[in-house]
């Protein structure tokens, strides 16, 4: 009987390697120190100038020996919120956090998680005034290699920090090309990748500046009722929705229909992409929207919105560049039919012959396609920008950042491509 | 259910399995497989011909979750009665993947066979249509168990249970570059196996997989080593030839 | 309770341990190998059950899912020389149903699939079949809510079942049985019970 112990062995031992995938988000909310009523939101000159390249000399071994710090905030009516971020070398690690000062000091309260697992915890820094903070509260802060010391602990899961972490400034942040754009993929990961939000919503589009996102890629659908829409898929499926007995092309459905019955995996409603632009526009300070178009009909309706916030964002001193994306055959010959084409902002993944004859302001090529830097210098050469999607492999990452000369790159990890090229010398 | 009443009833469904297999009245007869602990008695070679086909993680490859069905050519080489080298093709055109290892046999009893052996498997693609430029290889290590039952009406049922270790992959996309010499644990592979007469006098075999590894090497193309192991249902058919 | 893999094993270690089990019987009688070729046609019906534990989340949800619907089936077996038939499967069931009230306007929906299976089936013991299939659900939303919309979806699926068959002629069965049905990747799932007639219409060796 010895041996027919080996089936059942077999059995339990695959069952117990099955375990679910998932991120729990910690809580942030428990360091009293930054929840002390007298902390008060940190001087607006004091966050520029804290960003810049660190190196670290404890929890190097987990986040590895560099980071990037970047701020970032977005704003409903007159509260804004500031964010800020470190991106790490190591395992696609960042963390994110608000900040506020105290007695002197600067604390930094929030969460890191890595991308490539579901490693989260929470982290709390401090930076001393005579580490640095008394600087950078101070008029006109001038930073040098050294001057700031953040200090703090981290941990993993829910339990308090425990573990010590120390970054210690080195440099200001790399800003060449100044107008490379980390542009984040379904503006801010996919449902894989286990964010806290849903992929093409207005809540990630709010989220991805604090990922290291200077802009964002959607995908524009319409429904039956004619409504532009954020939505990837060409079905609804349980990838991307709760689970509500509609099924099918998304293009069956009126909006009325969609918002009444459908939420998306995080809970949130499908978007208008009038809503998705006004976020971007009046909540955030993205400076890029590519507006993938995911259906085959007329680009008109869809151009006309594009020129619409293109002139909503000018009226209010905002950068920012709309283009209308073209992944496909069907969607470049539905191009050529606007009137003037040749002026609209566009985004070709075809070959650089069809960005040539559309006047293309980039050209996208695939990632699989490799750095191509005489392909790349060419099309400089016609004053049209370069952008490789979507790349994901951090080793590429890094490559085509340090040997390729594009102009931006959409990634389902941003923060991973924002470090890469933070840290670039 | 919790996860340990579970793993108790299927310990004892599995003691009732064989229970009732001491009850077998004896039966000896020569038999046809391919899957099976102990595939063959006395021929030297057996080979089969068939597909697999398995589904992709939905929340990775997304709407992109059924493969062409892959070619599975297997030959067996018979070298005395406790030992066998296996031999496998599984062939997709973009993706190949060809392995060969030698396996223990062991006819425990009249109805219990065992097999233990060792793998070596090779993948390899090319993509260089659409807008990719790309293309890959790897090595790969199979250690596999396996337990079989034999019934009194020639239907042989076959356990194998693999794991996988990743050897050694490279990757190219255009001039870029990537490989990694490292080796690490892969994942496991759990296989249930049925064979039997099927018509007149060809015998099919019925493979159900459950497939749990990091890397997988269908799947080259569309993503490399995952941090997380991703789980493919494969079914394979085959006749033996 | 939706049907993880682990419980889609489950099935699969269970129909096997049922063939196991049932042919360990020493005196049992176990069919000779056959050597007339035919097929046989199953038409039939029943009652099925909607069992997934992925909860249905319409927001706007009014009164429970109906969960509960008549189910019919059709297949079409090969039975060759030896114990392992295949063929082909389809039907029609309703998954399930329910209503909705939304800022004065009502609604309901109900989701019904029409699988596409290819089958494999085994007799266990005389008269005791198991079936296993793989293949796709068609699966079909009618919404009337603002207005009608019939969408439909291929889902990849599968489904088992047991059976006991009655002859009341060379030609001529009743078969009772079980059946679990699960379009995996919608994460729908039903258990049916059904009666059907079983015709063997065409025999050769």
């Amino acid at each position: 009987m010895k041996k027919y112990f080996i089936i059942p062995v077999f059995f339990c031992l695959f069952f117990s390697c099955q375990k679910k995938y998932e991120v729990v988000m910690p809580d942030t909310a428990t360091w009293s120190m930054f929840n002390d009523p007298a902390a008060l939101p940190l001087t607006p000159a004091s966050r520029p100038a804290m960003e810049g390249v660190y190196t670290l000399s404890k929890g190097n071994d987990i986040f590895g020996d560099q980071a990037a710090i970047k701020w970032s905030h977005t704003s409903k009516g007159s509260d804004t919120t500031y964010h800020v971020s470190g991106f790490f070398g190591k395992d696609i690690a960042y963390f994110i956090c608000e900040g506020k000062q105290l007695n002197g000091s600067i604390l930094l309260n929030g969460y890191w998680r890595k991308m490539v697992s579901t490693e989260t915890g929470i982290v709390h820094l401090t930076i001393s005034a005579a580490n640095g903070a008394a600087l950078l509260l101070g008029p006109g802060p001038v930073i040098t290699p050294g001057s700031i010391v953040i200090d703090g602990f981290f941990g993993t899961g829910s339990e308090n920090p425990g573990t010590p972490i120390t970054l210690s400034y080195i440099r200001k942040l790399n800003n060449s090309p100044a107008s490379f754009q980390i542009a984040a993929h379904r503006s801010g990961g996919r449902t894989s990748d286990l964010l806290p939000v849903s992929e093409n919503s207005v809540a990630m589009i709010l989220k991805t500046p604090e990922f290291g996102s200077t802009g964002v890629e959607v995908d524009v659908r319409f429904t039956k009722d004619g409504v532009p829409i954020l939505y990837h898929d060409n079905t609804l499926n349980l990838r991307e929705v709760q689970k509500s007995g509609l099924v099918g092309p998304i293009e069956d459905y009126t909006y009325d229909q969609l918002s009444t019955f459908v939420r998306l995996v995080h809970g949130e409603k499908i978007p208008t992409l009038r809503e998705a632009l006004d976020a971007v526009v009046y909540q955030t300070q993205l400076q890029f929207v590519w507006l993938d178009t995911k259906y085959t009909s007329s680009i008109a309706p869809i151009h006309a919105m594009q020129l619409e916030y293109i002139q909503k964002a000018a009226a209010i001193g905002r950068k920012l560049d709309i283009v209308i994306g073209l992944p496909g055959k069907d969607q470049f010959n539905q191009f050529l039919n606007l009137a003037d084409y040749k002026n609209v902002p566009s985004l070709c993944e075809l070959g650089a012959n069809e960005s040539d004859q559309i006047n293309a302001k980039i050209w996208a090529p695939r990632f699989t396609e490799g750095t191509q830097n005489e392909l790349v210098a060419d099309e400089h050469t016609k004053g049209r920008k370069v952008y490789v999607w979507t790349v994901d492999e951090p080793a590429f990452i890094t490559s085509f950042i340090n040997d390729g000369h594009f102009d931006g790159m959409l990634s389902n990890f941003p923060s991973c491509v924002a470090y890469n090229y933070y840290v670039h010398q | 259910m919790p996860r340990f009443a579970r793993t108790v009833i299927f310990t004892l469904l599995c003691f009732d399995l064989f229970s009732a297999a001491a009850q077998d009245t004896s039966f000896y007869a020569k038999h046809a497989a391919i899957l099976f602990p102990y595939p063959m008695y006395r021929e030297k070679w057996r080979s089969s011909l068939g597909l697999t086909l398995l589904t992709t993680p939905q929340d990775i490859t997304e709407e992109v979750r059924l493969r062409i069905p892959c070619g599975d050519f297997r030959l067996l080489r018979r070298i005395n009665d406790h030992f066998i080298i296996d031999n496998r093709v599984m062939f997709q055109f973009l993706q190949n993947h060809l392995s060969t290892g030698l396996h223990f046999m062991l006819p425990v009893n009249k109805h219990i066979y065992f097999s233990a052996g060792d793998d070596i498997g090779y993948w390899f693609g090319y993509l260089k249509i659409s807008g990719f430029n790309s293309q890959g290889s790897g090595w790969l290590n199979y250690p596999n168990v396996a337990l079989g039952y034999k019934t009194k009406n020639n239907l042989l049922i076959s356990l194998r249970a693999q794991v996988s270790f990743n050897l050694y992959y490279k990757a190219a996309n255009g001039d870029n570059k990537l490989s990694s010499s490292t080796s690490y644990y892969n994942g496991e592979t759990f296989t249930i196996g049925l064979e039997q007469p099927f018509y007149n006098k060809r015998h099919l075999t019925l493979g159900l997989s459950a497939i749990n590894n990091y890397f997988y090497w269908q799947t080259w193309s569309l993503f490399y080593k995952t941090n997380r192991k991703i789980f493919y249902p494969q079914i394979t058919v085959a006749l033996i030839l | 309770m939706y049907t993880s893999k682990k419980t889609y094993l489950l099935l699969v270690l269970l129909a096997l341990l049922a063939v196991n089990s049932l042919l360990a019987q020493s005196n049992v009688k176990i069919d000779s190998n056959k050597v007339w070729k035919s097929f046989v046609l199953q038409v039939g019906g029943g009652i099925g059950s909607y069992t997934t534990v992925v909860h249905i989340k319409p927001p706007a949800l009014s009164g429970s899912v109906k969960r509960y619907s008549p189910v019919g089936t059709l297949r079409l077996l090969w039975y060759p020389s030896y114990r392992l038939r295949m063929g082909f499967e389809t039907g029609y069931t309703d998954f399930y149903s329910y209503k909705v009230k939304n800022a004065g306007k009502e609604g309901s929906l109900h989701l019904s699939a029409v699988p596409l299976l290819f089958v494999f089936s085994m007799q266990v013991v005389r008269r005791v079949n198991i079936y296993a299939g793989l293949g796709a659900y068609m699966e079909t939303t009618h919404l009337v809510y603002d207005g009608s919309v019939t969408s439909k979806a291929f889902v990849l699926g599968t489904n088992i079942a047991l059976s006991y068959t009655y002859p009341f002629s060379s030609k001529l069965s009743i078969v009772a049985e079980a059946e679990w049905m699960n379009a995996y990747d919608s994460k729908d799932a039903a258990l049916n019970l059904q009666a059907k007639l079983a015709w063997r219409f065409l025999r050769w060796q």
